[in-house]
């Protein structure tokens, strides 16, 4: 996993988890609360139908008494039920006294439970109702009855109350149509905040279990279906209902401000961690290039930094290293070089000598022959020349072998301007420095090994450069030219750095002559070899705080590749 | 069972040739027959003594009250009690048929008619006259007819007349489309002899009275005035309203089948009510397709339907009492009147494939009689196995009905359209009962809107009756002579004029 990676990992998990644990947390605790809330209102709702219901049972059974009053005080009703006479007026009592009860139910029964006048379905006498008698008269409270009218059917909150007329026993069974409004009624306009009331008979689809969009309590009442051919005491339920939908629609806005807490954790998760791992992998990754151009050939990389944090301290620390590395490194090639040159010294002193001694043993003969008998002089000499040429042969031929020390020359055309571009571009310049090319095109070629061409621009490059002391700029330009040998190609150097005094410029070819305290002084003069054995010239133009201008003139390739020149 | 009218068999045929030969001249022209006692429901009469005067504007003034308001554009024929009570005073008929059944004439001084009842000569009477006192000539009589069915809407249904041909200015033949040999064909409301509507709406008549005003203008009610000018009779409608309140209004005369009504003008000082032939006998329709099955001979055992008549209805009320035309024959077949006869209601045949839910007994919106018939046959179909067989009998769809039995109320055009469906599971409906004998009340049942729609079908119909209902007259004593006609309607003589 990469540091940018763990960085977000670690954001993520830092940014997310108080909130998903804030949120939780919170929605919990509205859920408990409101929860609670509801089921004390739905309970206490509960608590007054039960109530409302029994009152109004109880105004019932008022009515019903006063009505069983009125039935034994209105002679021509009394004498009609008990007589049996004047049938009209006992079926259509029921149909007077029904309204102006305030009831919606009524009949008179006889003590067979056969009807005598129906108030609500004036033509069902003579039937016979005794299940709703005896139930009626056995149940406390008020009982819900499933009325027949020649319309239909309706339900009824009812009692019942018997008494005693002519010694003989009469039931009145009363009471009010429960429908929708007097469920609203009952639940006293609660429907508007989230209250339901609801009646459910046996036989109708049982009410769904409780849900998370609603809470439920019960209330039974006893109930008689007087339709049906056989009846049964049963049970009916007002089922009252709290929705839960604002508490629903209140964790639902929360999750939605959880997910946008969420998201917009996870866009600044993912741009903390993206500012963080830039700020930090990309100093290291930087840093970790630059050591990694670090080579021995390759020392001018630039370590510096400004920042005031570790990886500014790593940096310098990574400077400082190059920087004692890039002194042991001149060190060491001084050290290499002197040995080198040492070595190579010593072992050309040791052939000279070698070669010089039998010249000089024979020399010193001749020497002692002209002394003592100068007219040996020609006889020794002839008896001593062959001694002579060896040793000369030697020596020559110890030069021819030194010469193939050197590498030998890949000539084929070059693109000066090719030349000097790629080193224009590789070339690291110091802070301050710059370097810039300004070529002539097109340009003809010249006949040079590519390797030794480059030595020649960057070795003068180098020069420049390391005259600046920090601040200035270098320009390689070229152009062509002729003469009267041919066409040639001058590629120059020019640079603003400290320049060079009179004495300086007349020695800067001298083998081993530097200007540096660390130089080897061979740079210019291998140039100087190099540019001579491509047949160019070189010549130094300077002057001291004025900077440096060194030019090479290399007779240049006709378009058939053949030198039109020599230098 | 309706029989339906067809052509009389040959021996059949000769003897009511017999029949016919001699009763096919009425009465001399110029003579009517005076008018049978027994039709003289008030007689004239000063009122006892001591007895309060009416508050009329004069003493032959009289004021009635209607229990529904009256429509000039349907007249002649009308479709409730009150249209028939005004539409009688303002129209007559060629013939007219009184309380014993006897015809006697009316616009038509004699008649006469071939071998099988086809055609029929008819000679007016020199004085028959428009309100306008133009007289009524043959011209008019086949101009009348010829404007087709009758401005009710309600169709002609029975005998029709295919021609009516002018032999001279009071001589008139009429061709029938089918033979019918009864005279009771040319009494019916239908047949009322008419000119053109006047400026109030109403068609000219021929009756003793012509209106005065367009019912919706006066505030008074409508008012008639008699065409001599001697007489007057106001209309007062109250609907919905108690007719007690009516009375304590002032007016001298109602009819009404109230009970209550009836004992409170019994107990008010001046009143007296006096009933009414039975005019109304309620049935039980099952239409076909919901009457197969079942003891067709299981007839309502007595104690049942005296049941009902004392307890399932507020009105005077008896056990429907035979004989029914619907079983006897009524006119006897000489017309037709099968099912896709011209203004026959057509109805279904085979049950319905899908029955209404719930099963419903529907009966006349408005009809109090037959609301509470319809009611305590729904509560004796909810006893379920206690269901008495009378009634299972009676309407054998009970046994398929698979949920509880209910009473719908319905306006004619709906009852019709139940009828044409045939999704109803029986019909409660009043039928006709004339006076004038078993003929006319088989055609004016066929004129009835409800009667006639619901006992359309013919073949495969369930008719039980049920029980029998008659009007009261609540009139004030000494106002007017009242009589009642076959059909029916009375007929006011104000003012100590003799009926």
């Amino acid at each position: 996993m990469t540091f940018r990676a763990r960085v977000l990992v670690a954001s993520v998990v830092v940014a997310v988890a108080p909130l998903a644990v804030l949120t939780l947390g919170i929605r919990r605790e509205v859920e408990k609360r409101l929860t609670a809330q509801y089921r004390t209102r739905i309970d206490a709702l509960t608590d007054v139908i039960r109530e409302d219901v029994a009152r109004r049972g109880e105004e019932i059974d008022a009515r019903l008494e006063a009505l069983a009053s009125g039935v034994q005080d209105d002679a021509r009703v009394r004498a009609a039920v008990l007589l049996g006479e004047e049938r009209p007026e006992v079926l259509d009592w029921a149909g007077r006294a029904m309204p102006l009860a305030g009831l919606d139910y009524l009949m008179l029964l006889d003590s067979s439970g056969r009807i005598l006048s129906s108030g609500h379905f004036r033509n069902e006498y003579d039937r016979r109702s005794t299940t709703v008698d005896s139930l009626l008269g056995g149940a406390d409270g008020p009982v819900l009855v499933q009325a027949r009218t020649a319309e239909g059917s309706f339900l009824a909150l009812t009692r019942a109350r018997a008494f005693e007329m002519g010694g003989r026993r009469f039931t009145l069974a009363g009471g009010v149509q429960v429908d929708g409004g007097f469920l609203d009624r009952l639940a006293r306009g609660e429907q508007a905040g989230g209250l339901g009331v609801e009646l459910l008979r046996p036989g109708d689809p049982t009410a769904a279990a409780p849900t998370r969009s609603a809470m439920r309590a019960e209330l039974a009442l006893p109930y008689v279906d007087d339709t049906a051919p056989t009846t049964t005491l049963d049970t009916a339920r007002i089922v009252l209902t709290h929705s839960l939908s604002p508490l629903v629609a209140l964790q639902r806005g929360m999750d939605v401000w959880f997910l946008a807490g969420i998201v917009v954790a996870l866009l600044l998760a993912v741009l903390i961690a993206r500012t963080v791992s830039t700020r930090v992998t990309r100093p290291l990754t930087e840093l970790a290039a630059k050591t990694r151009r670090v080579d021995l050939d390759r020392l001018d990389v630039d370590f510096r930094s400004t920042r005031r944090d570790e990886i500014g301290s790593l940096a310098r620390l990574m400077a400082a290293m190059v920087e004692r590395l890039r002194a042991s490194v001149a060190q060491l090639r001084q050290a290499e070089r002197r040995a080198t040159v040492g070595d190579m010294a010593r072992q050309v002193n040791h052939d000279i000598r070698n070669g010089l001694l039998p010249i000089r043993n024979v020399i010193r003969h001749l020497a002692e022959v002209a002394r003592e008998a100068p007219a040996e002089l020609a006889p020794v000499f002839v008896e001593r020349q062959g001694t002579l040429d060896g040793g000369i042969t030697y020596l020559e031929s110890l030069a021819s072998t030194y010469a193939r020390l050197s590498p030998r020359a890949d000539r084929r055309p070059c693109d000066v301007n090719h030349v000097a571009r790629a080193l224009v571009r590789d070339m690291p310049v110091p802070d301050g420095a710059s370097l810039r090319a300004e070529l002539a095109e097109p340009l003809s070629r010249v006949a040079a090994d590519p390797v030794v061409l480059r030595r020649i621009v960057e070795n003068l490059v180098v020069n420049a450069l390391e005259s600046l002391d920090g601040a200035g700029s270098v320009v390689v330009s070229t152009v062509g030219g002729r003469t009267e040998q041919g066409s040639t190609i001058t590629l120059v150097v020019t640079d603003t750095g400290r320049g060079m005094d009179a004495e300086r410029v007349e020695r800067i070819f001298e083998d081993f002559f530097s200007t540096k305290p660390d130089g080897t002084g061979l740079g210019l003069s291998i140039v100087r070899r190099l540019v001579a054995d491509l047949g160019g010239r070189i010549d130094v133009d300077s002057a001291p705080g004025r900077g440096s201008r060194i030019r090479v003139e290399l007779p240049a390739l006709d378009p058939t590749g053949a030198e039109e020149g020599n230098a | 069972m309706r029989r339906s009218y067809r052509p009389l068999s040959l021996p059949t045929a000769a003897s009511a040739l017999l029949a016919t030969a001699c009763a096919a001249h009425s009465p001399a022209p110029g003579a009517p027959e005076a008018r049978a006692p027994a039709c003289v429901v008030v007689p004239t009469g000063e009122p006892p003594e001591g007895a309060p005067r009416g508050r009329s504007a004069s003493d032959a003034d009289i004021s009635v009250a209607l229990s529904t308001p009256v429509d000039p554009a349907k007249a002649p024929s009308g479709t409730g009690a009150s249209e028939r009570l005004v539409y009688g005073q303002l129209y007559r008929t060629l013939v007219e048929i009184d309380c014993e059944g006897r015809a006697r004439p009316g616009l038509a001084a004699s008649w006469s008619h071939d071998r099988d009842g086809l055609r029929w000569r008819f000679t007016l009477r020199d004085d028959a006259r428009f309100w306008d006192g133009t007289p009524v000539t043959a011209h008019a009589v086949a101009r009348s007819w010829a404007s087709g069915p009758s401005p009710s809407g309600s169709p002609v249904v029975g005998p029709g007349i295919a021609s009516a041909s002018v032999e001279g200015d009071r001589e008139l033949t009429v061709l029938l489309t089918e033979p019918f040999p009864s005279v009771e064909a040319f009494a019916r409301p239908a047949l009322a002899v008419t000119g053109a509507r006047t400026d109030g709406g109403w068609p000219l008549g021929t009756g003793p009275y012509r209106p005065l005003s367009d019912p919706s203008d006066d505030p008074r009610g409508l008012r008639l005035v008699a065409t001599d000018g001697k007489a007057a009779m106001s209309f007062r409608t109250t609907p919905g309203g108690d007719a007690r309140a009516a009375l304590d209004a002032g007016v001298d005369a109602l009819v009404s089948t109230d009970p209550a009504v009836i004992a409170y003008a019994r107990a008010l000082p001046g009143f007296a009510a006096v009933p009414l032939p039975w005019s109304r006998t309620y049935v039980v329709a099952a239409l076909p397709g919901w009457s197969a099955g079942g003891d067709t001979s299981a007839a309502p055992p007595a104690e049942a339907l005296d049941g009902l008549a004392r307890g399932a209805v507020r009105a005077e009320a008896r056990p429907a009492e035979p004989p029914f035309w619907w079983t006897t024959g009524g006119c006897g077949g000489a017309a037709s009147s099968e099912a896709g006869a011209p203004g026959r209601i057509a109805a279904p045949s085979a049950a319905p494939a899908r029955r209404a839910t719930p099963p419903r007994f529907v009966y006349p919106l408005g009809d109090a009689v037959a609301r509470g018939l319809a009611e305590r046959l729904v509560a004796l179909a909810g006893r379920g196995p206690a269901t008495p067989a009378w009634l299972a009998a009676a309407v054998p769809g009970l046994r398929d009905a698979s949920a509880a039995v209910v009473a719908a109320g319905m306006d004619p055009a709906g009852l019709a359209l139940a009828v044409r469906r045939g999704d109803a599971l029986a019909f409660v409906v009043p039928v006709p009962r004339a006076a004038g004998g078993a003929c006319l009340s088989e055609l004016l049942a066929a004129d009835d809107e409800m009667a006639g729609a619901v006992l359309a079908p013919g073949p495969g119909l369930r008719i039980t009756a049920l029980v029998d209902v008659r009007p009261s007259l609540v009139i004030r004593r000494g106002v007017a002579a009242v009589t009642v006609g076959g059909d029916g309607t009375l007929s006011f003589y104000p003012g100590g004029s003799e009926p």
